[in-house]
């Protein structure tokens, strides 16, 4: 009798068990589609600033930790490896750079986070925005409210529950307020998710510094 | 092939320890071989069906995917990209002639190369190894390992061994490179060599476009094939929805030749669900007439945020030519990165 399945449906379904077997989260991007934040480096700080990276696991515990410092956490997905740029001039560090997912309703927004070497917002630059609303002006507006900032100020331009912009917020973005809201989220686990996961290597720079 | 196979091993061995010195002895930091570095295993089987013979044929893949950037104590170095892959093919009617029939296993490349960054800031490298010819829509989007390819067929070769000089500027990005035209394996039968760049636009913006070429002699089974392409692609981002376009001319063996391509892809908010469908038509001018073929394939693509992957793809004939190799056919994929 002839079999009605092709031939290669058993075995693709037997290695498809097996890898599940096998199963431990990771990354779905090949690693050859990493790219180092070049146009944002030399955006956010001096052109010809050199940069150093720094991979580090952002770990299960990294996430609860960040919970307790914000009413919402990153991703679950983003347990994973990710890169801290640390900016020098010569030999002197100026500061750090950190690139973050963000979801918006129609994708994914990577935001490149320029930071001082007291962590506060030294810029931020949209490395992926697929809506037309990441324009120039846009990002200006947004980034004049940010500017200088540290946490606890970043986090006073934020309702309690996280869901909204504070009053102060809301008169801080007079245009976009939903990018804005989304900016935010970021800035914040950014400065949080920095200071949890390379702790020990932001200590070194600044007391050397 | 066991010849072949342990002399992949042997240059991957040595590769791997000459990077290894080089770069620890310029380090002032000698960390270890994991600080800096990203690792996973990479499995798949592919089952493909070509709807008009209805013969099915299988691809298994199993490889290494490892990146690692090499820093001294103020700045980058350069960073290692290397993927080896174990790859075992059956009933494949055309298989690549890196393979011995349509029934082989060989160790192939895809990407395994040292990109030496510590010259400009990003502006200037010197990447050493196997890479992708920079051409093209294929320079942007990252196909290897998946269904869903862009244009490298109609060049004839995808990645290649060589050196390319590439960087990022504030207004445009570049490469260009030199390459073996030998794809897979560094071959010297009938000296193969391969010319190829492309400088585009800024690809963290919405409409990215770029201009490309390529010039050379492609190892083939039968031998070289002189291929000359010059081309322009754009890309264009709106939401969820991407629109490519790639079109090139130039010759193939000294016969005019021409190719275009279109996709349309839509992706869901969370990037899990992804489809696209393609349009292409490439032509050739042979013995004083036209011969021209286009189709069109359809795929679709799921994965989850753990590293699993499936997809499915058809390819339909629109037309085809003798002279212009094209089948209709039906893939899926399970792909899973450990």
């Amino acid at each position: 009798m002839k079999n009605k399945y092709p031939r290669f449906i058993a075995p693709t379904i037997r290695l498809g068990l097996l890898v599940l077997a096998l199963a431990v989260p990771t990354a779905n991007a090949a690693f050859c589609s990493l790219r180092d934040p070049i146009s944002a480096i030399q955006t956010l700080f001096d052109e010809d600033n050199q940069f150093r990276s720094v991979v580090t696991d952002v770990t299960h515990e990294d996430r609860e930790q960040l919970k307790q410092l914000l009413p919402f956490t990153i991703h679950q997905s983003e347990v994973a490896k990710h890169t801290l740029y640390v900016v020098y001039n010569g030999e002197t560090p100026q500061g750090f750079l950190q690139a973050r997912s963000e979801w918006a309703k129609w994708g994914l927004v990577e935001i490149a986070w320029g930071m001082n070497l007291d962590r506060s917002v030294k810029g931020f630059y949209f490395q992926r925005c697929r809506s037309p609303q990441c324009n120039d002006s846009v990002v200006a507006s947004i980034s004049k409210a940010l500017k200088g900032k540290n946490f606890s100020e970043l986090k006073g331009l934020l309702s309690e529950d996280g869901n909204a912009l504070s009053a102060t917020g809301e008169a801080a973005f007079p245009i976009a307020p939903n990018l804005a809201l989304l900016t935010l989220h970021s800035a914040l686990k950014t400065l949080a998710i920095t200071d949890i996961s390379w702790q020990h290597e932001i200590q070194n720079i600044t007391q050397r510094d | 092939m066991r010849f072949t196979l342990a002399l992949n091993y042997f240059i991957l061995a040595i590769g791997a320890y000459l990077i290894s010195f080089f770069v620890q002895a310029a380090s002032q930091t000698s960390g270890s071989w994991i600080d800096s570095s990203r690792w996973t295993i990479d499995a798949s089987a592919r089952g493909s069906r070509n709807t008009d013979t209805e013969k099915n044929a299988q691809t298994y893949a199993l490889g290494l995917d490892f990146h690692k950037v090499f820093s001294d104590d103020s700045h980058d170095i350069g960073t290692l990209t290397f993927q080896p892959y174990l790859v075992k093919i059956s009933n494949v009617a055309r298989p690549p002639f890196t393979f011995d029939d349509g029934d082989d296993t060989e160790l192939t490349w895809r990407i395994a190369n040292f990109n030496y960054t510590a010259l400009a800031q990003g502006k200037f490298n010197i990447r050493l190894g196997h890479f992708e010819i920079p051409y093209g829509l294929e320079y942007a989007e990252d196909t290897n390992g998946t269904l869903r390819q862009l244009t490298a067929s109609d060049r004839g070769i995808k990645a290649d061994w060589g050196i390319s000089l590439n960087g990022i500027l504030p207004y445009l990005e570049y490469e260009v490179a030199l390459t073996r035209g030998s794809g897979n394996e560094i071959k010297s039968t009938d000296n193969p060599h391969v010319f190829s760049g492309r400088i585009g636009s800024p690809s963290h913006r919405n409409l990215i476009t770029g201009i490309s070429w390529f010039k050379g002699d492609v190892l083939t089974r039968n031998g070289v094939v002189e291929r000359e392409r010059y081309g322009f692609d754009v890309s264009y981002f709106y939401y969820q929805w991407q629109f490519m376009l790639e079109s090139s001319l130039g010759e193939t063996q000294g016969n005019d030749t021409s190719h275009s391509f279109a996709e349309i892809a839509w992706m869901s908010p969370q990037e899990h669900w992804k489809s696209y469908l393609q349009l292409v038509y490439q032509d050739i001018d042979v013995e004083q007439r036209n011969d021209f073929a286009s189709y069109w394939i359809f795929g679709l693509r799921w994965q989850n945020d753990d590293g699993f992957d499936l997809s499915a793809q058809f390819k339909h004939d629109l037309n085809s030519a003798s002279t212009i190799e094209t089948a209709p056919d039906l893939s899926l994929q399970v792909r899973y990165r450990l």
